[in-house]
């Protein structure tokens, strides 16, 4: 016996049904290509062009990249909440794709001063901020609740494609033009400005044509959030993301601690990005349908369990190569398995007229967690060393896993 | 309904009936999303062509303009001064320093020279090449080629010319960025070979072992033992003095603030650098000396940022290298004791070496 999720305030639009759009799911898949192809283009060249352009230290650099990552959190709320409120997910994702693409410009024309380069970056983050929810509403909105998990899987594989072109095409500009970070820039601004015309030109709104909502439906974002949290299956979404999220190494230090454990060269830590992202893209999307056909909840769970696995190959001994090539599957496949498939199981706790901003809860909440726990980690480490922080964090996670499991096997299936 | 897309190759399949003219709304829509591409990508294309056409500044040019002739650094025994110069690696000597310099034609980020062997650090040439440490004898023949990973930093040698300690900044990926990291190696410079790597020494504070995920090193200068060193230890954003025992493998933690030491011919002082607090924007540093023995500091005459590891003159004089409104750096000196005005050594040179006092 479960209590009714219709705890939560109901609007008209739960009561349209929503044929699923494949084409827009793809649209979207595109737009999140060219615009990673955009973004991670400068992100690559970023450390150098700083240092060495602009006569910062790598010091300030990491303070600078630190503060990058909050402004997203603090916006995507407000994007989340906005697109609810007008019922125009893609209006508003437009507008984060093009906050996104003028910065691009912004870069440009700011060669020579950091505080108009960093700037621009920032508005670079507040685009992608504002755009995530509505975005993610979008592809839930577009997908059959069966199909929701592989849905997120499709987009996400394409994301990352872009995300790994990125770094390729803006090094190959740099190798041809030697120092032309213009190039770069303009390049990045040509491939954003393509992800925005496929967004325009080819995915619809979701649901289309409504009417912004009227102002007793347009609750303040406390409304929001406390209205969401009395659905008991959010509230399990939101937990155990949060939950899990705390005990999740980040990918940087899970390649530190790496690197440390092994004679790994530092050389190489690109490529370790590289190879973890070739692996999740190309299980996204079987993964994802093997979530909407076992039970997303489950399935988010056995990618903690991969990621335990992780834990366990950074704490054995063996060879370098074969530990590493272990640990990146394992990375992989444990991305392929709750990237996505956390959205998807927020999709589906969440009503129609609150999805974007449910959405963006859920994101920036498990995004603090996680910075709870790169904190927590770099803390025990500190205090006990990389053998025991990882140690901890083993027993931690196995913990929350089976708490969570737990509580996931006393409901009926499909719960979550 | 399957529709080709020819801008994509892609099959797209709506999953509904289009409504009526959805057909031709659709076709326009492709049409103009495809102009929109061919226009954004010969806007980017073009944009690549003609900066590819501008002229950087070319090293071939500048080393044809060299003359190698006078350029043996063991050829005589009077003090002279090795430095980066805009045509290449040149020599003057010490009391002629703004006088004509005889140079060859290596491009050098950061170079030091002692008894018969240099090395030089030499940036990478594009994103994909690595930088390299060149070892070279005292007729500029190379001896070794070491990769080196990131971007080079800073080069000292023992004096006795055994060991060479290379700082370089560990360029990673976006993700790694906030642990944009210093890697300090030791290299056997007549075997061409890194035999120690910073990192991986014992540190201690007080008696206790520390060790931290975001150590960084860097600044190494030599005692005349050619086995004890001066280093700086970054971490939780301190920057520390350290002494370390090459042999030992091992570091202690001496003081806080004092970044970049270069130690005295005499041994008994340390230049170093130190950050100017409060402000924003781009850091800058006053440059100071360390006397070991009593631990006190007089910061020096000049008033600029220096961000540099000095070099001494004598035991009175350090030089520094600052960057000039034209972005290129000149060297200079003053003295050591906090007295006098700089005074500009030579224009247009950095990574200046003494040799042969």
């Amino acid at each position: 016996m479960y209590l009714s999720e219709r705890t939560a305030p109901v609007g008209d639009l739960d009561r349209t049904p929503l044929t699923p759009d494949r084409a827009n799911v793809v649209g979207l898949g595109f737009t999140s290509l060219f615009t990673d192809v955009s973004s991670e283009m400068v992100v690559a060249i970023l450390p150098l062009y700083l240092t060495v352009q602009m006569g910062l230290t790598p010091l300030q650099f990491g303070a600078f990249d630190g503060l990058y990552q909050a402004v997203t959190a603090l916006v995507a709320l407000w994007g989340g909440l906005a697109a609810d409120r007008w019922r125009r997910h893609k209006e508003v994702a437009g507008l984060g794709y093009g906050l996104s693409a003028a910065s691009k410009l912004g870069l440009l024309a700011s060669t020579g001063s950091w505080i108009p380069t960093a700037s621009f970056l920032y508005l670079d983050r507040t685009g992608k901020g504002v755009r995530t929810a509505p975005r993610d509403a979008l592809i839930s909105l577009s997908s059959s609740p069966a199909t929701l998990a592989e849905s997120f899987g499709v987009h996400r594989a394409l994301d990352t494609t872009g995300a790994l072109l990125g770094p390729v095409v803006a090094f190959a500009i740099l190798i041809l033009v030697p120092g032309a970070y213009d190039v770069v820039f303009v390049a990045s601004f040509c491939a954003a400005a393509i992800g925005l015309a496929v967004l325009v030109f080819f995915v619809k709104n979701r649901p289309p044509d409504i009417a912004p909502a009227v102002p007793a439906q347009r609750p303040s974002l406390l409304v929001v959030i406390l209205g969401l949290l009395r659905i008991p299956r959010f509230r399990f979404v939101l937990g155990v993301g949060m939950l899990l999220g705390l005990l999740t190494l980040s990918d940087a230090f899970v390649y530190l601690t790496l690197q440390r454990r092994t004679a790994l060269d530092t050389r190489w830590f690109p490529l370790l990005f590289v190879g973890t992202a070739l692996v999740f893209l190309t299980a996204a999307v079987p993964v994802g349908r093997l979530a909407d056909r076992v039970g997303r909840a489950q399935v988010f769970l056995g990618g903690h369990v991969l990621l335990l696995a992780c834990y366990a190959v950074l704490l054995a001994p063996g060879p370098d190569l074969a530990r590493t090539l272990t640990l990146l599957s394992l990375l992989g496949l444990y991305y392929a398995a709750t990237a996505g498939v956390l959205m998807a199981m927020a999709s589906g706790a969440v009503p129609v007229d609150l999805r974007a901003g449910g959405l963006a809860l859920v994101t920036t909440a498990v995004a603090v967690a996680k910075l709870g726990g790169s904190l927590l980690f770099g803390g025990l480490w500190s205090r006990f060393g990389s053998e025991m922080a990882v140690t901890g964090f083993l027993l931690g996670l196995a913990v929350a896993v089976a708490a969570a499991a737990a509580v996931l096997a006393r409901q009926p299936r499909g719960w979550a | 309904m399957r529709t080709q897309d020819p801008c994509r190759g892609e099959v797209v399949t709506p999953a509904t009936l289009p409504p009526a003219g959805g057909q031709a709304s659709r076709r326009r829509r492709v049409a103009v999303f495809c102009a929109l591409c061919v226009v954004l990508l010969s806007v980017a294309l073009g944009y690549g062509v003609q900066a590819a056409g501008r002229t950087t500044r070319d090293a071939e040019t500048a080393r044809a303009a060299a003359a190698p002739a006078g350029a043996n650094l063991g050829a005589s025994t009077k003090a002279r001064v090795l430095f980066q110069g805009p045509r290449g690696l040149s020599v003057v000597p010490l009391d002629d320093p703004q006088g004509p310099q005889a140079s060859v034609p290596f491009e050098c980020d950061r170079v030091d020279f002692a008894q018969g062997l240099g090395v030089c650090l030499t940036p990478r040439r594009n994103i994909i090449s690595p930088s390299s440490a060149i070892i070279f004898d005292d007729s500029f023949n190379v001896i070794h080629t070491l990769g080196v990973p990131g971007l080079p930093s800073r080069v000292r040698l023992s004096p006795d010319g055994r060991w060479a300690a290379v700082t370089s900044f560990v360029d990673g990926h976006s993700y790694a960025a906030e642990f944009f990291s210093t890697k300090t190696v030791i290299i056997d410079v007549e075997r061409g070979r890194v035999v120690h790597d910073l990192e991986r020494f014992t540190v201690t504070r007080q008696g206790q072992t520390i060790s931290e995920v975001d150590f960084n090193f860097w600044g190494v200068t030599f005692t005349s033992d050619n086995n004890r060193f001066y280093a700086t230890l970054g971490t939780g954003g301190h920057r520390y003095l350290v002494e370390g025992d090459l042999g030992a493998r091992a570091m202690k933690v001496l003081r806080d603030d004092v970044e970049c030491p270069s130690l005295s011919p005499n041994g008994q002082r340390i230049a170093f650098k130190r950050r100017v607090p409060g402000g924003i924007g781009p850091v800058t540093w006053r440059l100071s000396v360390l006397d070991i023995e009593s631990l006190r500091e007089t910061p020096l005459a000049e008033s600029a940022s220096v961000d540099d590891q000095a070099e001494w003159l004598d035991n009175d004089q350090v030089l520094y290298g600052i960057r000039g409104p034209a972005q290129t750096t000149s060297t200079w000196s003053t003295p050591a004791d906090g007295t006098g005005t700089p005074r500009l050594f030579i224009p247009d040179a950095s990574s200046t070496v003494v040799i042969g006092e």
